[in-house]
Protein backbone atom coordinates (compact mmCIF):
# COMPACT_ATOMS: atom_id res chain seq x y z
CA UNK A 1 0.00 0.00 0.00
CA UNK A 2 2.80 2.30 0.83
CA UNK A 3 4.46 1.74 -2.60
CA UNK A 4 1.24 2.50 -4.46
CA UNK A 5 0.79 5.61 -2.48
CA UNK A 6 4.35 6.64 -3.26
CA UNK A 7 3.88 6.02 -7.03
CA UNK A 8 0.61 7.83 -7.03
CA UNK A 9 2.21 10.80 -5.32
CA UNK A 10 5.06 10.76 -7.87
CA UNK A 11 2.65 10.75 -10.83
CA UNK A 12 0.70 13.56 -9.28
CA UNK A 13 3.92 15.51 -8.88
CA UNK A 14 4.89 14.94 -12.54
CA UNK A 15 1.42 15.92 -13.63
CA UNK A 16 1.57 19.11 -11.61
CA UNK A 17 5.06 19.82 -12.94
CA UNK A 18 3.96 19.38 -16.58
CA UNK A 19 0.84 21.48 -16.04
CA UNK A 20 3.04 24.25 -14.82
CA UNK A 21 5.47 23.82 -17.80
CA UNK A 22 3.34 23.77 -20.97
CA UNK A 23 6.36 24.45 -23.20
CA UNK A 24 8.10 21.35 -21.94
CA UNK A 25 4.94 19.30 -22.50
CA UNK A 26 4.77 20.44 -26.11
CA UNK A 27 8.47 19.63 -26.67
CA UNK A 28 8.05 16.11 -25.21
CA UNK A 29 4.94 15.52 -27.31
CA UNK A 30 6.69 16.76 -30.48
CA UNK A 31 9.72 14.54 -29.87
CA UNK A 32 7.43 11.54 -29.32
CA UNK A 33 5.49 12.31 -32.50
CA UNK A 34 8.72 12.73 -34.50
CA UNK A 35 10.12 9.43 -33.24
CA UNK A 36 6.81 7.70 -34.06
CA UNK A 37 6.87 9.21 -37.55
CA UNK A 38 10.44 8.00 -38.20
CA UNK A 39 9.58 4.54 -36.93
CA UNK A 40 6.60 4.51 -39.32
CA UNK A 41 8.80 5.66 -42.23
CA UNK A 42 11.40 2.98 -41.53
CA UNK A 43 8.70 0.28 -41.31
CA UNK A 44 7.19 1.49 -44.57
CA UNK A 45 10.55 1.44 -46.33
CA UNK A 46 11.20 -2.04 -44.98
CA UNK A 47 7.81 -3.19 -46.23
CA UNK A 48 8.46 -1.70 -49.68
CA UNK A 49 11.88 -3.31 -49.84
CA UNK A 50 10.52 -6.70 -48.81
CA UNK A 51 7.66 -6.37 -51.31
CA UNK A 52 10.11 -5.50 -54.13
CA UNK A 53 12.28 -8.45 -53.13
CA UNK A 54 9.24 -10.73 -53.19
CA UNK A 55 8.19 -9.39 -56.61
CA UNK A 56 11.72 -9.86 -57.97
CA UNK A 57 11.71 -13.49 -56.90
CA UNK A 58 8.49 -14.19 -58.78
CA UNK A 59 8.95 -15.78 -62.25
CA UNK A 60 9.12 -12.99 -64.79
CA UNK A 61 10.57 -13.36 -68.28
CA UNK A 62 10.16 -11.57 -71.58
CA UNK A 63 10.42 -12.92 -75.10
CA UNK A 64 11.71 -10.75 -77.95
CA UNK A 65 11.72 -11.80 -81.59
CA UNK A 66 14.79 -10.75 -83.57
CA UNK A 67 14.07 -12.57 -86.82
CA UNK A 68 11.96 -15.32 -88.26
CA UNK A 69 12.39 -17.46 -91.35
CA UNK A 70 10.74 -20.27 -93.22
CA UNK A 71 13.48 -22.43 -94.63
CA UNK A 72 13.11 -24.66 -97.63
CA UNK A 73 15.99 -26.82 -98.73
CA UNK A 74 15.79 -28.93 -101.84
CA UNK A 75 17.89 -31.60 -100.04
CA UNK A 76 15.13 -32.28 -97.54
CA UNK A 77 11.40 -32.65 -97.95
CA UNK A 78 10.37 -30.70 -94.87
CA UNK A 79 9.98 -26.98 -94.48
CA UNK A 80 11.51 -25.59 -91.31
CA UNK A 81 10.54 -22.58 -89.25
CA UNK A 82 13.42 -20.77 -87.59
CA UNK A 83 13.08 -18.06 -84.96
CA UNK A 84 15.91 -15.95 -83.62
CA UNK A 85 14.79 -15.05 -80.11
CA UNK A 86 16.04 -13.23 -77.03
CA UNK A 87 14.80 -14.20 -73.58
CA UNK A 88 15.27 -11.86 -70.64
CA UNK A 89 14.83 -13.27 -67.17
CA UNK A 90 13.76 -10.31 -65.02
CA UNK A 91 13.50 -12.43 -61.91
CA UNK A 92 16.20 -13.00 -59.29
CA UNK A 93 15.42 -16.72 -59.27
CA UNK A 94 16.48 -19.33 -61.81
CA UNK A 95 13.90 -20.75 -64.18
CA UNK A 96 13.57 -22.94 -67.22
CA UNK A 97 11.20 -22.48 -70.14
CA UNK A 98 9.97 -24.52 -73.08
CA UNK A 99 9.39 -22.85 -76.47
CA UNK A 100 6.24 -23.68 -78.40
CA UNK A 101 4.79 -22.50 -81.69
CA UNK A 102 1.10 -22.03 -82.32
CA UNK A 103 0.12 -21.80 -85.97
CA UNK A 104 -3.32 -20.37 -86.69
CA UNK A 105 -4.61 -21.20 -90.16
CA UNK A 106 -7.81 -21.18 -92.15
CA UNK A 107 -9.87 -24.16 -93.23
CA UNK A 108 -12.68 -22.92 -95.49
CA UNK A 109 -12.68 -19.49 -93.80
CA UNK A 110 -12.83 -21.06 -90.34
CA UNK A 111 -9.86 -20.64 -88.09
CA UNK A 112 -8.04 -23.67 -86.81
CA UNK A 113 -4.76 -24.05 -84.96
CA UNK A 114 -1.92 -26.40 -84.25
CA UNK A 115 0.74 -26.26 -81.51
CA UNK A 116 4.18 -27.70 -82.19
CA UNK A 117 7.28 -28.11 -80.03
CA UNK A 118 10.78 -26.85 -80.62
CA UNK A 119 12.90 -29.73 -81.88
CA UNK A 120 16.68 -29.05 -81.72
CA UNK A 121 17.38 -32.27 -83.68
CA UNK A 122 16.15 -30.46 -86.79
CA UNK A 123 19.21 -28.18 -86.70
CA UNK A 124 21.15 -31.00 -88.42
CA UNK A 125 19.08 -30.26 -91.54
CA UNK A 126 20.08 -26.59 -91.58
CA UNK A 127 23.05 -25.58 -93.70
CA UNK A 128 24.02 -22.82 -91.24
CA UNK A 129 26.05 -24.73 -88.67
CA UNK A 130 27.13 -21.72 -86.62
CA UNK A 131 23.68 -20.89 -85.24
CA UNK A 132 23.37 -20.56 -81.47
CA UNK A 133 20.95 -23.37 -80.82
CA UNK A 134 18.56 -23.49 -77.92
CA UNK A 135 17.99 -26.87 -76.33
CA UNK A 136 14.49 -28.28 -75.87
CA UNK A 137 14.36 -26.81 -72.37
CA UNK A 138 16.00 -23.42 -71.96
CA UNK A 139 17.58 -22.82 -68.56
CA UNK A 140 17.65 -19.22 -67.35
CA UNK A 141 19.92 -17.97 -64.59
CA UNK A 142 18.78 -15.06 -62.42
CA UNK A 143 18.64 -11.76 -64.35
CA UNK A 144 20.07 -13.47 -67.43
CA UNK A 145 19.57 -12.53 -71.07
CA UNK A 146 19.86 -15.38 -73.56
CA UNK A 147 19.82 -15.21 -77.35
CA UNK A 148 19.53 -18.09 -79.74
CA UNK A 149 17.51 -19.97 -82.33
CA UNK A 150 14.56 -22.28 -82.01
CA UNK A 151 13.43 -24.56 -84.81
CA UNK A 152 10.12 -26.17 -85.72
CA UNK A 153 9.04 -28.50 -88.47
CA UNK A 154 6.33 -26.95 -90.61
CA UNK A 155 3.46 -29.46 -90.60
CA UNK A 156 2.97 -31.13 -93.98
CA UNK A 157 -0.80 -30.82 -93.75
CA UNK A 158 -0.53 -27.02 -93.65
CA UNK A 159 1.44 -26.64 -96.88
CA UNK A 160 -1.62 -25.75 -98.94
CA UNK A 161 -3.40 -23.92 -96.10
CA UNK A 162 -3.72 -20.17 -95.64
CA UNK A 163 -1.74 -19.24 -92.55
CA UNK A 164 -3.14 -16.43 -90.42
CA UNK A 165 -0.26 -15.98 -87.98
CA UNK A 166 2.49 -17.70 -86.03
CA UNK A 167 2.54 -17.27 -82.27
CA UNK A 168 5.77 -18.16 -80.54
CA UNK A 169 5.61 -18.62 -76.80
CA UNK A 170 7.83 -19.69 -73.93
CA UNK A 171 6.32 -21.27 -70.84
CA UNK A 172 7.74 -22.37 -67.51
CA UNK A 173 6.56 -25.25 -65.31
CA UNK A 174 4.15 -23.03 -63.36
CA UNK A 175 2.28 -21.90 -66.46
CA UNK A 176 3.85 -18.42 -66.65
CA UNK A 177 4.39 -17.50 -70.25
CA UNK A 178 5.50 -14.80 -72.66
CA UNK A 179 4.46 -14.77 -76.29
CA UNK A 180 4.97 -12.91 -79.52
CA UNK A 181 3.02 -12.95 -82.79
CA UNK A 182 4.65 -13.02 -86.20
CA UNK A 183 2.61 -12.45 -89.33
CA UNK A 184 5.26 -11.97 -91.97
CA UNK A 185 7.90 -14.66 -92.24
CA UNK A 186 10.88 -14.33 -94.54
CA UNK A 187 11.43 -17.31 -96.78
CA UNK A 188 14.83 -18.82 -97.51
CA UNK A 189 15.02 -21.29 -100.36
CA UNK A 190 18.13 -23.34 -100.99
CA UNK A 191 18.37 -24.69 -104.47
CA UNK A 192 20.96 -27.42 -104.87
CA UNK A 193 21.72 -28.26 -108.50
CA UNK A 194 20.82 -31.84 -109.33
CA UNK A 195 23.76 -34.12 -110.07
CA UNK A 196 23.76 -35.64 -113.51
CA UNK B 1 -8.03 6.01 -80.72
CA UNK B 2 -8.25 9.72 -81.48
CA UNK B 3 -5.25 11.69 -82.74
CA UNK B 4 -4.76 15.35 -81.94
CA UNK B 5 -2.66 17.57 -84.16
CA UNK B 6 0.95 17.27 -83.14
CA UNK B 7 4.40 17.53 -84.60
CA UNK B 8 4.35 14.18 -86.45
CA UNK B 9 4.22 14.63 -90.23
CA UNK B 10 1.21 13.35 -92.13
CA UNK B 11 1.89 11.52 -95.39
CA UNK B 12 -0.66 11.17 -98.15
CA UNK B 13 -1.11 8.25 -100.51
CA UNK B 14 0.01 9.05 -104.04
CA UNK B 15 -0.25 5.56 -105.53
CA UNK B 16 -1.03 2.11 -104.23
CA UNK B 17 -0.91 -1.51 -105.30
CA UNK B 18 -0.30 -5.05 -104.13
CA UNK B 19 2.81 -7.20 -104.17
CA UNK B 20 3.11 -10.90 -103.61
CA UNK B 21 6.38 -12.75 -103.31
CA UNK B 22 7.38 -16.27 -102.41
CA UNK B 23 10.16 -14.75 -100.30
CA UNK B 24 7.79 -13.12 -97.86
CA UNK B 25 4.85 -13.88 -95.63
CA UNK B 26 3.85 -17.27 -97.10
CA UNK B 27 3.26 -15.63 -100.48
CA UNK B 28 0.41 -13.41 -99.30
CA UNK B 29 -0.57 -10.27 -101.19
CA UNK B 30 0.73 -7.24 -99.35
CA UNK B 31 -0.39 -3.68 -100.16
CA UNK B 32 2.14 -1.05 -101.21
CA UNK B 33 1.69 2.70 -100.80
CA UNK B 34 3.68 5.49 -102.42
CA UNK B 35 3.77 8.34 -99.91
CA UNK B 36 4.58 12.00 -100.00
CA UNK B 37 3.92 15.24 -98.14
CA UNK B 38 5.28 18.78 -97.89
CA UNK B 39 8.43 17.50 -96.17
CA UNK B 40 8.43 14.16 -97.90
CA UNK B 41 12.19 14.09 -98.24
CA UNK B 42 12.47 13.12 -94.55
CA UNK B 43 10.68 9.86 -95.31
CA UNK B 44 12.90 9.28 -98.33
CA UNK B 45 16.03 9.67 -96.18
CA UNK B 46 14.63 7.41 -93.50
CA UNK B 47 13.69 4.64 -95.97
CA UNK B 48 17.13 4.83 -97.50
CA UNK B 49 18.75 4.54 -94.04
CA UNK B 50 16.43 1.67 -93.10
CA UNK B 51 17.14 -0.33 -96.24
CA UNK B 52 20.92 0.03 -95.88
CA UNK B 53 20.93 -0.66 -92.13
CA UNK B 54 21.65 -4.03 -90.54
CA UNK B 55 19.76 -3.13 -87.37
CA UNK B 56 16.21 -3.01 -88.69
CA UNK B 57 12.85 -3.67 -87.14
CA UNK B 58 10.82 -2.60 -84.13
CA UNK B 59 7.92 -0.55 -85.29
CA UNK B 60 4.80 0.39 -83.33
CA UNK B 61 1.61 0.92 -85.30
CA UNK B 62 -1.81 2.14 -84.26
CA UNK B 63 -5.02 2.87 -86.15
CA UNK B 64 -6.99 5.97 -85.32
CA UNK B 65 -8.82 8.97 -86.70
CA UNK B 66 -8.53 12.75 -86.25
CA UNK B 67 -9.94 14.22 -83.06
CA UNK B 68 -11.94 16.74 -85.12
CA UNK B 69 -13.83 13.84 -86.79
CA UNK B 70 -14.92 12.20 -83.57
CA UNK B 71 -18.48 11.28 -84.56
CA UNK B 72 -18.15 10.42 -88.25
CA UNK B 73 -14.57 9.96 -89.41
CA UNK B 74 -13.88 10.58 -93.08
CA UNK B 75 -10.30 9.39 -92.82
CA UNK B 76 -8.49 6.70 -90.90
CA UNK B 77 -4.96 7.36 -89.82
CA UNK B 78 -2.20 4.84 -89.35
CA UNK B 79 0.33 5.99 -86.79
CA UNK B 80 3.76 4.51 -87.40
CA UNK B 81 6.67 4.77 -84.97
CA UNK B 82 9.97 3.31 -86.08
CA UNK B 83 12.50 2.53 -83.35
CA UNK B 84 15.33 1.29 -85.54
CA UNK B 85 17.64 2.28 -87.21
CA UNK B 86 16.51 5.59 -85.70
CA UNK B 87 13.31 6.88 -84.18
CA UNK B 88 10.92 8.27 -86.75
CA UNK B 89 7.20 8.78 -86.28
CA UNK B 90 4.63 9.77 -88.85
CA UNK B 91 1.02 9.30 -89.86
CA UNK B 92 -0.47 7.93 -93.08
CA UNK B 93 -3.87 9.28 -94.00
CA UNK B 94 -6.35 6.91 -95.64
CA UNK B 95 -9.47 8.54 -97.08
CA UNK B 96 -12.34 6.15 -96.38
CA UNK B 97 -14.26 6.91 -99.60
CA UNK B 98 -11.16 6.50 -101.76
CA UNK B 99 -9.15 3.76 -100.06
CA UNK B 100 -11.47 1.15 -98.47
CA UNK B 101 -9.97 -1.71 -100.48
CA UNK B 102 -6.48 -0.63 -99.52
CA UNK B 103 -7.29 -0.48 -95.80
CA UNK B 104 -8.99 -3.86 -96.05
CA UNK B 105 -5.91 -5.30 -97.74
CA UNK B 106 -3.79 -4.10 -94.79
CA UNK B 107 -6.18 -5.74 -92.34
CA UNK B 108 -6.17 -9.00 -94.31
CA UNK B 109 -2.45 -9.24 -94.98
CA UNK B 110 -1.23 -7.69 -91.68
CA UNK B 111 1.50 -5.95 -93.64
CA UNK B 112 2.22 -2.79 -95.59
CA UNK B 113 5.05 -1.76 -97.89
CA UNK B 114 5.87 1.95 -97.82
CA UNK B 115 7.75 3.86 -100.50
CA UNK B 116 8.47 7.50 -101.19
CA UNK B 117 7.33 8.93 -104.50
CA UNK B 118 5.09 11.16 -106.52
CA UNK B 119 1.68 10.79 -108.19
CA UNK B 120 1.91 8.68 -111.33
CA UNK B 121 4.84 6.57 -110.09
CA UNK B 122 3.36 3.13 -110.54
CA UNK B 123 4.33 0.37 -108.12
CA UNK B 124 5.45 -1.98 -110.90
CA UNK B 125 7.83 0.63 -112.32
CA UNK B 126 9.63 1.47 -109.11
CA UNK B 127 10.59 -1.90 -107.73
CA UNK B 128 14.24 -0.83 -107.48
CA UNK B 129 13.41 2.02 -105.09
CA UNK B 130 13.82 1.87 -101.31
CA UNK B 131 10.82 0.12 -99.86
CA UNK B 132 10.17 -1.00 -96.29
CA UNK B 133 7.78 -3.70 -95.18
CA UNK B 134 5.93 -3.00 -91.93
CA UNK B 135 4.07 -5.63 -89.97
CA UNK B 136 0.70 -4.34 -88.80
CA UNK B 137 -0.45 -6.92 -86.28
CA UNK B 138 -3.94 -7.53 -84.96
CA UNK B 139 -4.60 -4.25 -83.13
CA UNK B 140 -8.11 -5.29 -82.06
CA UNK B 141 -9.70 -2.98 -84.62
CA UNK B 142 -10.87 -5.67 -87.07
CA UNK B 143 -14.49 -5.59 -85.93
CA UNK B 144 -14.61 -1.79 -86.11
CA UNK B 145 -13.09 -1.87 -89.58
CA UNK B 146 -15.55 -4.54 -90.78
CA UNK B 147 -18.44 -2.35 -89.64
CA UNK B 148 -16.92 0.74 -91.26
CA UNK B 149 -16.37 -1.15 -94.53
CA UNK B 150 -19.99 -2.32 -94.50
CA UNK B 151 -21.15 1.31 -93.98
CA UNK B 152 -18.99 2.54 -96.87
CA UNK B 153 -20.25 -0.15 -99.24
CA UNK B 154 -23.86 0.32 -98.12
CA UNK B 155 -23.75 4.06 -98.89
CA UNK B 156 -22.09 3.32 -102.26
CA UNK B 157 -24.77 0.81 -103.20
CA UNK B 158 -27.51 3.18 -102.05
CA UNK B 159 -26.20 5.75 -104.53
CA UNK B 160 -26.41 3.05 -107.22
CA UNK B 161 -30.11 2.59 -106.35
CA UNK B 162 -29.74 -1.04 -105.33
CA UNK B 163 -32.89 -2.51 -103.82
CA UNK B 164 -32.88 -1.97 -100.03
CA UNK B 165 -33.90 -5.60 -99.37
CA UNK B 166 -30.88 -6.86 -101.28
CA UNK B 167 -28.50 -4.27 -99.85
CA UNK B 168 -27.18 -6.41 -96.99
CA UNK B 169 -26.54 -9.43 -99.22
CA UNK B 170 -24.84 -7.31 -101.86
CA UNK B 171 -22.51 -5.77 -99.27
CA UNK B 172 -21.51 -9.21 -97.95
CA UNK B 173 -21.01 -10.50 -101.50
CA UNK B 174 -18.79 -7.53 -102.34
CA UNK B 175 -16.65 -8.03 -99.21
CA UNK B 176 -16.26 -11.73 -99.99
CA UNK B 177 -15.22 -10.90 -103.56
CA UNK B 178 -12.70 -8.29 -102.39
CA UNK B 179 -11.12 -10.73 -99.95
CA UNK B 180 -11.00 -13.69 -102.31
CA UNK B 181 -8.04 -12.18 -104.13
CA UNK B 182 -6.37 -11.07 -100.91
CA UNK B 183 -6.56 -14.57 -99.46
CA UNK B 184 -4.78 -16.06 -102.45
CA UNK B 185 -1.27 -17.30 -101.71
CA UNK B 186 1.40 -17.83 -104.30
CA UNK B 187 3.81 -20.69 -103.73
Amino acid sequence: MLIIDQNFTMLEEINTFLKDNITLTIIVATISATIAFFVYQISRKKFRFEKAEFENKKPNFVLYLENCYKLQDSKIDDKLLLFDIRITNLSTTKNSVIPKLRIVYFVNNDKSEIVIDHNPKLFTNVSHTNLTQFSKEIRLEDREIKSGWVIFKFPQNLIDKRIDFYQLSIEDGSGNHSEIVCNLLKQIIYEVPKQQ
Amino acid sequence: MKFRNNSNPVYFIQENGLISSTQWADGRLIPVVVLNSKNGIELKDFLSAHVSSIDQGDVITQWGYPFSQFFKPKVWILSIQFKKPRTFSFYIEFVLDKNPALIDAIFQSRGLYIRYGFPGEKISKGMDQDMVLIEIPDLKRDEEWNNTLRDILRSRFKKQNIDKKKLKDEVEKQIKKMREILHHRIS
